[in-house]
């Protein structure tokens, strides 16, 4: 089966500093993947090359076995990859609903309302502009806009940080609902026992370079490589 | 009092043509990160095309339609033919290319028409005063600019705030990055928003071509006095961009006529206090 997306001794810098090397991911359909390692380690600049807002220096992004280089972002959404970056990309003059719409695509299982129906709290605030929402209101809002796009794999970049534990069990809660409508999952997220317990393989990084690829069982009974690599006491 | 309200109306009427042009320059800079240094130069070629229009047809009124079909024209060539390449390259580069235009434009004015002061007489349809109270009279063609002006002004806003077009122009000032991510060609949205500002610039240009002159460089104040409401009304926002642009027409209007020894100072000194203050402009969203 051909990957959706898979990058290929992929290296990637911003100016002189080589931030990704030799990377070698690949997400299937149906995959739950996540992408691990401590700060400044190169997760989002991994999405970055995914996605195509960063051209790769070296190797290659491939999306449906095809090389993506030049691609740009909205025709590799357009293909299916859908994005809720760090920082969540609420457009703030835009109400939900303008934020929804903007992203509808026709033709697929995700419409206004199924978005709505998933967050409810949405529905209430529909007519609020981006910055009149919670931090959880925005980030359901990048969720379910991403949603709109109809993708078959969508890219959580920190989805939960900043929010209450309640708001992030929600968020925990929607992605399991997303994975279990048939969309691939890449997920990137400080909660670490969160991200172990979803994902079917994780994939580490440090300082731009995979060290380990692999079910999250086989990180788990490294309680070294857990710390040193995670911050996690194991 | 007769020559303040004057004054008023006049500085009403001039902060009115400022939004046609700087609206663009703000969208144009806001959306697409471009500097317009020659989005003046289309406010003198709207003038002299309607002096040629008027001219050859004798009828003023032709002018009008004739800057906006124009302009958009003329805008969605430049944005494929050049601005489109320059979006991503360094500032400096952009006032290289817009200051090469604004150059291009002056000579072909030069060898297209020549180098005079020109007159377009006011349509007679509008040609007579309207008494206002007292003994005060304003000019008809005058209070026509101005609610012309406001009706295109009320219908930008209506279109910006309204419409899925709209948002997508809102979004794509905001976040251009976004815009790419959720599958929108930010391309279209470009050619949109810089015909548009062509089209407004030559409109603004065409109407004030009865209120003075018609000469080589008119332009030039009115693209200083544009980028001073972009930077006071907030980079790409339609709204901060029509009450900065009411503000810098009043303070250069009433100034230049109240305290002449200031008026080249005020309007600037009000964009450095802005600067100072908000530097996000006075009238940017929160
Ligand atoms: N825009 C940028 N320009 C230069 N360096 C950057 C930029 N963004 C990130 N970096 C550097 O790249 C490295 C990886 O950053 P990032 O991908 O954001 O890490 P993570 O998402 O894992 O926290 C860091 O050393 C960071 O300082
Ligand atoms: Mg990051």
């Amino acid at each position: 089966m051909t990957a959706i997306l898979e990058a290929r001794n992929l290296s990637a810098s911003y100016g002189t500093n080589l931030v990704l090397q030799d990377i070698q991911i690949a997400i299937h359909p149906g995959d739950v993947i996540g992408l691990m390692g401590r700060n400044g380690m190169g997760k989002t600049t991994l999405i970055r090359a995914l996605v195509g807002l960063l051209p790769a220096r070296d190797g290659a992004v491939l999306l449906d076995g095809q090389d993506a280089a030049g691609m740009p972002p909205f025709k590799r959404s357009r293909a299916g990859i859908a994005t809720v970056p760090e920082g969540r990309g609420i457009f703030a003059s835009l109400t939900v609903r303008e934020n929804l719409r903007f992203a509808a695509r026709p033709g697929g299982v995700w419409s206004e309302e199924r978005v709505l129906s998933v967050f409810p709290r949405l529905a209430e605030r529909i007519a609020h502009r981006g910055n009149h929402l919670s931090g959880g209101e925005q980030q359901m809002l990048a969720i379910g806009r991403a949603l709109m796009t109809n993708p078959r794999l969508l890219i959580l970049d920190e989805a939960t940080e900043g929010l209450a534990p309640l708001i992030r069990d929600e968020i925990w809660h929607t992605i399991r609902v997303v994975r279990d409508a048939g969309v691939a999952i890449l997920v990137v997220d400080k909660t670490v026992s969160a991200v172990l317990s979803l994902a079917d393989r994780v994939v580490v990084l440090v300082r731009g370079s995979v060290v380990y690829s692999g079910a999250p069982a086989g990180l788990q009974v490294d309680p070294a490589l857990m710390y040193r690599h995670l911050g996690v006491d194991g | 009092m007769t020559t303040f309200l004057a004054q008023l109306l006049n500085g009403l009427q001039y902060g009115l043509l400022l939004f046609l042009i700087g609206s663009g320059l703000t969208l144009i800079f806001g959306v697409m990160g471009v500097i317009n240094l020659a989005h003046g130069s289309l406010f003198m070629i709207g003038a002299y095309l309607a002096y040629v229009v008027a001219g050859y047809t004798g009828t003023f009124w032709l002018a009008l339609p004739a800057a906006i079909a124009g302009g958009l024209l003329f805008g969605t060539f430049l944005e494929a033919a050049l601005f489109r390449r320059f979006r991503d390259r360094e500032h400096l580069d952009q006032v290289l290319l817009t200051f090469a235009l604004i150059l291009i434009f002056e000579e072909a004015r030069s060898i297209l028409i020549d180098n005079q002061f020109h007159s377009v007489a006011v349509p007679a349809l509008l040609d007579f005063s309207v008494p206002i109270v007292g003994g005060f009279a304003y000019s008809a063609y005058r209070l026509a600019v101005l609610a012309v002006c406001l009706a295109v002004a009320a219908l930008m806003l209506l279109f910006v705030e309204r419409t899925n077009i709209g948002a997508s122009i809102r979004a794509a000032a905001e976040n251009p990055e976004m815009v790419g991510l959720l599958g929108v060609d930010a391309r279209r949205i470009h050619m949109l928003v810089f015909a548009a500002g062509t089209a407004l610039a030559m409109l603004a240009g065409a109407l004030a071509a009865p209120l003075q002159s018609v000469y080589p460089g008119m332009g030039d104040g009115f693209l200083i006095l544009s980028f001073i409401v972009v930077v006071i009304g907030g980079l790409g926002s339609i709204g901060g961009a029509f009450w900065a642009a009411l503000l810098v027409g009043m303070v250069d209007t009433l100034g230049k006529a109240y305290v002449p020894q200031l008026a080249g100072i005020a309007v600037c000194g009000m964009m450095a206090l802005v600067l100072l203050v908000r530097p996000a402009g006075l009238f940017a969203r929160g």
